[in-house]
């Protein structure tokens, strides 16, 4: 009974007219600056923050909260046309989405990612909606050993996701385990590898990575032979998905859905991991491995909806403990205290309006961003009938503009050039990127979480095994590992004997 | 009305783009002259160094609104954030001296002037005060199910058990660490530091009580005591606050002990007098205004505006403390 | 044989394994119980170098060969040289004029592009910027030329 007098009240503050034009105001500008690559939603909000002064604060926090879920989705759409991952969570969305773009299928890809998150994004509400307390409570369960095990089990189905020599992909993996380490060790504060530049101190851009990696390199590889891209541009075959798409896609969907809801309420990367888990699943679980990364429609719908379910769910922590989970949580908390509402265990019992409006705006949001991006949809497609000679110069200059925007300096387009060339070698030596990025993503996390886990438990490695939850995580990793490296030896050994014989 | 707000910025920027243009046309030398009359002509603009969201760009946010409405003209708030706050420091003291260009500087600085190996900035050298904003405590703080009650308590035992602690703060040179290590370094403890990568995992450890003790601030620490799920033994204020209700200064265990952080703002040494004054006159006026005193003292903090000249001397006093307790306490520049 | 990919590629991971080594070195190593900032670093570097030997070892016995168009070499080429030049540029130049060159160098990535459709293409494009971001969304970013 309580429920549902928490969800009329909800209703009640979230169908305000207010409180739905800036519902929709978010949303909107979520879309647009997550189709915008580089421009993420954390210096939108700080953009936008002064507008929120003036404004009741449910109605500031159901506007941000719009903008962040709406680049969420907005993120996936550049990912599918032009290979550009905007935010860390995307990257995998690439994989196959812009290869089902290629084969013509771009609109299927969209409406699939857009069905699935808003599928992942109401199963989310729900959950927040009726097991926030005891979902925080499992985010407590999670210390160091913790979450250096769960960084091995993504590693690891990354280094299995990948298409090529597996031998590469864990190469990859490792020189962004690398990158990830320039800039200033958060355990002892010492620089590395900064070679004295101030710029370097925090560490490179995610953001300049990705688009030296994806976005520049692509358009290299564009250019370079242009008869394909022309093939791209003409071969738009389906438009919408038809029931076989569907058949395929709505497992993956629910899966994702699953395993979206329960990493994102893990502070620091959670939503990132379930998006790459989740294909490392589709992957496992298919009956045609091999078409994965050849426009598999499993591979974006699973993902997709991890992803999203995750943004919804890293809303927990902040709204149950006060305790942000990522740099856009962070902002939440702050445009609240501007308004002197401190989020924490008390919230929901001080302010019951403000965390039920919020969350049935969630789903209002939802709703909105579904009916504002399936039309698009069609439009998007059009998109990439523009000669390539207007497309690719725009890319670069949206892409530099983005980056830039994210620090104020120029440092970090220079950064983006740098690693243009690295992916251009990438792409050349047929190694992959995606391990690369992930490695980078989770590399710090991982080290942070290793060295604290043994410094808490006094250089005893036995914390890694004793821990139930980290003991379960790692057993994972070494059993996935096993399962896809032993038929790739037993098969070697087999060529081996051929060649003998 | 408050969609009328968010079609300003833009108009604004219109406005200025043409106007400018136009300038630039007509040779801009002649308006040079006109600007200087008049401070301020036009938008000014307030760097904070650090994420937006953190605790000084709130402070900064809620300052800046009052502060525009007595210049009589817009500023906007700026995140420049990166290597510990001194690269958007050192990029506000090399912006023109006119004092368009205003940047946050708080204790996180003063203690990065002794911390950094190169430190990009020095920040009495090239920096003058324009006012302090605001200081504040922290909370010393154990996990629900420790055994520590009080102060005491903890510091009893921990003398007793070297080395066997461990605290938590939210990251190198933050002013968790610092605060615990002068702690340390006045009653003589041997802990081991844990150190995090911002608040999150730290109160989560600190919840779980995976590290034993820790340094939390009034904006994240006062909801987790009120729910049970930390318990509060101290503040490092010299006297009991409103937001940490009864809990005893530590000063009454350890005499003498005080930490308090603080933010204040900052312009280009090179700025004219007249529009420091200008910018002080703006700054104390809005920090009097109850609405926003109110707002910042909810967030317990305490208001606590200065003279230019004082703010100098207390910048000048906080380098050289902290200076002091880095060395005493061992801790190496990076 | 001698430049096949695995080869390349295996260098490549060589050559970053090393100076990720010798960075490492120059750190403090410490000890399993308190690591120092070298430790972690240390161990990647190690991995990175015997999975590169295997990969190179690898690329010995079969590999397949760089294949690089010259045609390639410039697309490359000049696509950084845009990204460079709009770094540089933009504190100087300002976003619109700075749009306009990073579109002419972009664009001359592409052989056949003539000179009067680069420049019909860098306005729209710089025009489309100066509306987006410096006008409706109002980002901190130069417009105008300045030294």
């Amino acid at each position: 009974m309580d429920f549902l007098n928490n969800i009329v009240l909800g209703l009640d503050t979230a169908f305000s007219a207010t409180n739905l034009l800036y519902c929709f105001a978010g949303v909107f500008l979520g879309t647009a600056i997550g189709v915008l690559p580089g421009l993420g939603p954390v210096p939108t909000i700080a953009m936008l923050l002064p507008i929120t002064y003036t404004l009741d604060p449910v109605t500031a926090i159901i506007m941000l909260a719009g903008i962040y879920y709406g680049s969420q989705y907005g993120g996936s759409t550049t990912a599918i046309l032009v290979n550009l991952p905007g935010e860390s969570s995307s990257v995998v969305t690439c994989l196959d989405g812009h290869e089902m773009a290629k084969r013509g299928r771009a609109g299927v890809a969209l409406a699939i990612a857009a069905l699935g998150s808003f599928f992942a994004g109401t199963v989310a509400t729900l959950v927040i909606a009726g097991f926030a307390p005891s979902l925080a409570n499992f985010a407590l369960e999670f210390g160091a050993p913790d979450y250096f095990s769960l960084v091995v089990l993504g590693l690891v189905s990354a280094v299995i996701l990948a298409h090529g020599s597996i031998l590469k992909a864990f190469a990859s993996m490792l020189l962004g385990i690398i990158l990830g380490l320039i800039g200033t060790d958060s355990i002892s504060g010492a620089s590395r590898y900064t070679f004295g530049v101030v710029e370097l101190f925090d560490g490179i851009e995610f953001v300049a990575v990705a688009m030296g990696f994806f976005a520049f390199s692509e358009i290299i590889r564009n250019l370079s032979s242009p008869a394909s891209r022309d093939i791209v541009a003409t071969k738009i075959i389906n438009v919408w998905p038809n029931l076989s798409d569907f058949r395929k896609s709505w497992k993956p969907v629910l899966r994702g859905t699953a395993l979206g809801s329960l990493l994102g309420v893990l502070p620091g990367g959670g939503a990132t991991l379930s998006s790459w888990t989740s294909y490392a699943l589709e992957k496992r679980l298919s009956s045609h491995p091999e078409e994965f990364g050849k426009g598999a429609i499993e591979g974006v719908a699973g993902p997709e909806a991890a992803n999203n379910a995750g943004a919804q769910t890293s809303f927990i922590p902040m709204l149950t403990l006060g305790i942000p989970s990522n740099g856009v949580m962070a902002m939440m908390v702050g445009a609240m205290m501007i308004h002197s509402i401190v989020p924490g265990p008390s919230i929901i019992e001080k302010e019951p309006a403000l965390f039920w409006g919020l969350i049935v705006s969630m789903w209002i949001g939802n709703l909105m961003l579904i009916v504002l991006n399936m039309p698009l949809i069609g439009l998007w497609v059009k998109l990439l009938k523009v000669p390539y000679d207007i497309m690719f110069p725009f890319i670069v200059v949206v892409c530099c503009v983005g980056i830039y925007s994210i620090k104020g300096g120029v440092f970090d387009i220079y950064m983006a050039a740098i690693f243009g060339v690295f992916g251009f070698l990438f792409s050349k030596l047929e190694c992959e990127p995606a391990p690369l990025l992930l490695g980078f993503i989770l590399g710090p996390m991982m080290e942070e979480n290793f060295r604290r886990a043994l410094l808490i438990s006094r250089g005893e490695f036995s914390i890694f095994v004793t821990s139930p939850v980290s003991c379960v995580l790692l057993l994972l990793a070494v059993t996935l590992l096993m399962v896809v490296v032993a038929p790739s030896i037993r098969r070697r050994r087999k060529e081996a004997f051929a060649e003998e014989s | 009305m408050q969609l009328d707000n968010l079609w300003t910025g833009p108009r604004r920027a219109l406005l200025r783009y043409l106007v400018s243009g136009a300038i630039a046309l007509g040779g801009g030398l002649a308006s040079q002259d006109a600007r200087a009359t008049a401070f301020p002509s036009h938008e000014l603009t307030i760097i904070v160094p650090f994420e937006p969201g953190a605790n000084g760009d709130i402070i900064i946010r809620l300052l800046a609104e009052g502060m525009s409405k007595r210049l009589g003209q817009s500023i906007v708030v700026e995140n420049k954030s990166g290597g510990g706050g001194m690269i958007g420091t050192a990029s506000a003291a090399r912006s023109k001296p006119d004092g368009y260009t205003m940047v946050l500087v708080a204790n996180v600085q003063a203690v990065n002037s002794s911390l950094m190996k190169t430190v990009p900035i020095n920040i009495e050298a090239e920096l003058r005060g324009v006012t302090l904003i605001t200081k504040g405590t922290s909370i010393l703080v154990v996990p629900a199910k420790s055994t520590f009650q009080t102060v005491g308590d903890f510091l009893r035992y921990a003398k007793e058990h070297p080395g066997v602690l461990s605290y938590a703060s939210s990251g190198v040179g933050s002013t968790g660490q610092l605060t615990m290590e002068y702690l340390k370094f006045m009653v003589g403890l041997d802990l081991k530091h844990i150190p995090y990568k911002g608040g999150t995992q730290m109160y989560t450890d600190l919840v779980a009580g995976r590290v034993d003790i820790g340094f939390g601030s009034t904006s994240g620490a006062p909801e987790l005591i009120e729910a049970g799920k930390l318990r509060g033994l101290g503040i490092t204020s010299l006297q009991k606050m409103e937001v940490t209700g009864d809990l005893p200064p530590i000063a009454t265990d350890v005499p003498g002990f005080e930490v308090e952080h603080w933010q204040g703002i900052m312009v280009p040494a090179a700025t004219p007098e007249e529009i420091v004054s200008k910018l002080h006159q703006a700054a104390s006026n809005a920090l009097s205004d109850p609405e926003i005193r109110g707002k910042l003292e909810r967030l317990g903090l305490k208001v606590m505006a200065s003279s230019p000249a004082e703010f100098d001397s207390f910048v000048h006093a906080e380098i050289i403390r902290w200076a002091d307790v880095i060395q005493k306490a061992g801790i190496r520049p990076q | 044989m001698n430049l096949s990919k695995d080869v390349l590629a295996g260098t490549f991971f060589l050559i970053v394994a090393a100076i990720t080594i010798c960075g490492a070195v120059g750190l403090d190593i410490g000890s399993p119980e308190e690591m120092g900032p070298g430790y972690f670093p240390l161990t990647v570097g190690v991995l990175l170098a015997m999975i590169a030997v295997a990969v190179m070892f690898k690329g010995v016995k079969v590999g397949s060969a760089v294949e690089l168009s010259l045609q390639e070499l410039r697309g490359a080429g000049l696509i950084f040289a845009a990204v460079f030049v709009f770094a540089w540029a933009l504190d100087h130049l300002g976003l619109p004029i700075t749009v306009l060159v990073t579109t002419f160098v972009a664009m001359k990535a592409q052989s056949q592009a003539s000179l009067k459709r680069i420049a019909s293409v860098g306005l729209s494009i710089a025009l489309f910027c100066w509306l987006t971001f410096g006008f409706a969304l109002d980002l901190h970013i130069p417009l105008l030329p300045s030294w």
